[in-house]
């Protein structure tokens, strides 16, 4: 059933949005992939069986949504219009649920976010502090709607964008997005407006909308969420790009591993072309588009703007410089604009609300909100939205609920493997691409890793060198040669076996490798090491000269004692130890053995009397201890 | 017709030229080991790495390919800033260590003060630099027998699933220096078609070797660049 024209929308979205009205109230179970990974289908079976023949059944109505973002308090149930939510649900507390809270209007407090400081227990999604702080525009819809319906998106707002859009000329589209100051969302930050005029000034009658749904960074799941949760965001923010641009093809390039989201786009498309959102005349414009999903090749590198497009065309994922912009000569060296799954999904609620409303929001050079993925040493980890220019501070904090076991801060990872380490003097910094990019690191795609006092900085960028080895195509020699030897000279300084000067060539090479390399994949690939050279050097200069390692992590150069003055006998070391290494009966003083122990610390981690303590492993030598 | 200055000296090039071309026509060479004249660009080795600004930049310079870099009126060119040979050296350092027994790697690493690498030596030393030269060949005027496969520090010169490949038929880009003893030789069906090289004849040792190769170049001369840049000295 095709709606033909704009006006017809507007009564199809009526009608939506009173069809969505006459459920008095909805549950809104968490269906993205970590709440699925942790049991939510069976969550929402549950409530769909339980729901279906009961009282309640005739105005509630159970909805399973995408990604609500709180992925540390899974499986996740959101009540509307309430607001009260639920954490950790489980399928045998969901028949106690409709009961007391959907039929009986009554909250159940252990299934409650617990605050952990003050141990008070939170009613409303609203006043979590966790949502508290956000500032949703990507991530507008999801957990809200169905994202395999239509009808509710359209009900929430879906397309309002576009129609508004085909209202206007492709300039005054263009002149909105240039006046909300967006920038790519998939880290590099660059102009939305600029790139997308200069593919409009491209002469040529074939033009490509691209989406770049590679997301690799280890970290880093905003886009998967996007895909997953609200596809049409993503639909709708393509087809006004190529209104504006004047191209009527679009490619959705979506990373193989993210199985969800190809299906949740494919039928979003499938719906959307029913309606005749998409294809020939769309909404009676004269206006022609249409989306096809391409599986990813299977390679970070395919993430890569020239590569990603060599990939698309059937060829190995490589990139090529890129002295010629790919808005003149990109996919098959037609006029192409690529843009990250984030950046697609902000296009739609900015043409809808206009510009100046975007640009309202963050700091002078960052307009607008992020989606970040905050993960690592954190309280309250998950996936969060907020304006540009909230500090690091707030963001972990009031936000992420500090560091887990409230153990010291150490330093929090930005950007993936093109991105640094930001140390805790540097909290208040509020987070914008300049900021960032000042401070050693980048936005890069959103990730937030955070690092308490048990990470060894040094090994924290052997990880992304690591990954980045695997990762590498290959093509040019300082990427290639480069990176295998930087993690060369790494697994050196881990094991204890680094020299002097070592490093002095680090360095060396970190600077050969972001002057000759030929992507960013290579000239970004020194940036962890650089930082972490910057604000923790001492923790180098200690595994180089000392054969130590501060953190106590590098297995090779440490190990761990009881102190007989301190353990009380409880017996948490023994159960904790992986190699039965540590004897002692309870009450009694425990002792690890040298000879068996691996250095894991799982003693250290099990203690609860601070009663272990590691030690460089040439001291523990020098003791005289076997 | 564009002008620019290369290394202080006014030098003109046909527009849409690439920069190394450009260079080269001028009397001002710099070093390659990934280019031909017949292919197209590759950007994999690095050597042309250059130094490029213009008026109203402010003296701000940015590192190009020179084999790739479009040519421009009023570019300001250095092709022997102190970055672009710090690079230079480390990329050439780099494949020293890769191929440690390469005498054309060892030459080119001497030239730049290398004599050792600073890093770890290949524990399998090849010949093989990764340039593609043959596989561009084989692609661009050949069958499209072999490609580079793999990623990575594990990416080379292969047939397809490692087998003899059914296509190949023999031409002077083979064989190839990191082609396996183990495999079978390739058909040596003379070339017919007139798309295909002449055949070369063979060395003093009656081998056939590569004229597709950066490091182990002989037979007939391609360009009078490549020559003075990539080939030892061997008949010609």
């Amino acid at each position: 059933m095709r709606i033909e024209s704009r006006a017809a929308f507007e009564r199809y979205f009526k009608r939506a949005k009173s069809k969505l009205a006459s459920h008095q109230s909805e549950v809104l179970v968490c269906c993205g992939t970590g709440c699925l990974a942790n049991g939510a289908a069976a969550v929402a079976e549950a409530f769909a069986t339980t729901l279906k023949g009961s009282i309640a059944e005739v105005k509630t109505f159970s909805k399973r949504t995408g990604c609500h973002g709180f992925c540390e308090r899974g499986p996740l149930v959101v009540l509307r219009p309430s607001g009260v939510l639920y954490t950790r649900v489980k399928p045998r507390d969901v028949a106690e649920i409709v009961e007391k809270t959907v039929q009986g209007g009554a909250v159940i407090p252990r299934l409650l976010y617990k605050e952990p400081v003050s141990g008070q227990r939170i009613q409303h999604y609203e006043e979590v502090p966790f949502y508290k702080h956000q500032t949703r525009v990507a991530m507008r819809r999801i957990g809200l709607i169905d994202p395999a319906d239509i009808d509710d998106a359209i009900a929430h707002g879906a397309y309002g964008g576009l129609v508004k859009a085909l209202a206007m000329t492709p300039e005054e589209v263009l002149a909105e997005v240039a006046a909300s100051g967006l920038r790519g969302r998939g880290g590099a930050g660059f102009s939305t407006a600029r790139k997308w005029r200069s593919c409009r000034n491209a002469k040529n009658e074939r033009k490509f909308i691209l989406c770049n749904g590679d997301e690799g960074d280890p970290g880093a799941f905003k886009d998967r969420s996007i895909m997953e949760g609200d596809p049409h965001s993503v639909l709708e923010g393509m087809v006004i790009g190529g209104w504006a641009v004047g191209a009527h093809e679009g490619i959705i390039y979506v990373r193989d591993e993210y199985p969800l989201a190809v299906v949740h786009l494919t039928l979003a498309i499938h719906r959307a072309r029913e309606l005749g959102l998409l294809g020939t005349d769309i909404l009676g414009s004269g206006f022609d588009f249409d989306i096809r999903i391409s599986r990813g090749g299977g390679a970070f590198v395919c993430g890569e703007s020239s590569a990603l497009m060599r990939s698309l065309e059937g060829k190995v994922g490589e990139p090529r410089a890129k002295y010629v912009h790919a808005t003149d000569r990109g996919l098959y060296d037609l006029p192409t604009v690529l843009n990250n799954v984030e950046t697609w999904a902000d296009v739609g609620a900015i043409v809808e609300h206009g510009g100046a409303w975007f640009a309202a929001m963050g700091t002078e050079k960052s307009k607008g909100t992020k989606a970040f993925s905050l993960v690592g040493k954190v309280k309250n980890t998950g996936l969060i939205e907020l304006p540009m220019g909230m500090t690091l501070r707030q963001i972990i904090y009031d936000i992420g609920g500090g560091v887990i076991g409230d153990r010291p801060f150490k330093a929090v990872q930005t950007g993936g493997p093109s991105g640094g380490c930001v140390p805790e003097a540097l909290l208040d910094l509020p987070v914008d691409y300049e900021k960032l990019t000042e401070a050693g690191s980048m936005m890069g795609s959103g990730g937030m890793i955070v690092m308490d006092d048990r990470t060894c900085m040094v090994d924290v960028a052997r990880y992304f060198l690591k990954f980045l080895t695997e990762e590498s195509c290959g093509k040019c020699v300082p990427c290639r040669e480069g990176l295998h030897q930087m993690l060369v000279m790494f697994d050196d300084l881990v094991a204890g076996r680094g020299k002097p000067g070592d490093i002095e060539r680090i360095e060396r090479l970190s600077r050969g490798m972001q002057l000759g390399s030929l992507c960013e994949l290579g000239k970004s690939a020194p940036n962890p090491v650089i930082s972490t050279l910057r604000y923790f050097r001492d923790e180098y200069v200690a595994h180089v000269e000392r054969r130590e390692c501060p953190a106590g992590i590098c297995r090779d150069l440490t190990t761990y004692e009881i102190i007989p003055e301190t353990c009380d006998g409880c017996h948490a070391c023994f159960k904790a130890c992986p190699v039965e290494a540590i004897t002692g009966t309870v009450k009694e003083l425990h002792v690890i053995h040298q000879e068996k122990c691996i250095s894991c610390g799982a003693c250290y981690d099990a203690c609860p009397t601070q009663a272990i303590r590691f030690l460089p492993k040439h001291e523990m030598a020098e003791k005289g201890v076997a | 017709m564009v002008t620019m200055t290369i290394d202080g000296k006014p030098v003109t090039a046909r527009a849409g030229a690439f920069l190394l071309e450009a260079a080269r026509g001028g009397g001002i060479d710099i070093p390659t080991l990934c280019h031909h004249e017949a292919l197209e660009p590759y950007g994999g080795c690095r050597l042309c790495l250059v130094d490029v600004t213009e008026e109203g930049w402010d003296g701000w310079c940015k590192m190009v390919i020179a084999c790739q870099f479009p040519v421009k009126d009023g570019l300001i060119v250095f092709t022997g800033s102190e970055r672009v040979v710090e690079t230079r050296k480390v990329v050439l350092d780099l494949l020293l260590a890769r191929c440690p027994e390469t005498p054309l790697i060892k030459e080119l690493a001497t030239r730049y003060g290398i004599t050792r690498t600073t890093y770890r030596p290949n524990p399998q030393p090849t010949d093989c630099i990764l340039c593609a030269l043959c596989t561009r060949v084989c692609d661009h005027i050949g069958v499209s027998a072999i490609a580079t496969v793999d990623r990575g520090i594990g990416r080379e010169v292969a047939p397809p699933f490692g087998e003899a490949p059914p296509d190949c038929i023999g031409c002077p880009t083979t064989p190839i220096p990191s082609w396996p003893a183990a495999w079978p030789a390739p058909r040596s069906a003379p070339p017919t078609s007139s798309l295909h090289p002449p055949r070369i004849p063979p060395g003093p040792s009656g081998a056939r070797h590569s004229r597709c190769c950066a490091a182990r170049p002989v037979g007939v001369p391609t360009s009078p660049s490549n020559r003075r840049d990539t080939s030892p000295a061997r008949g010609g």
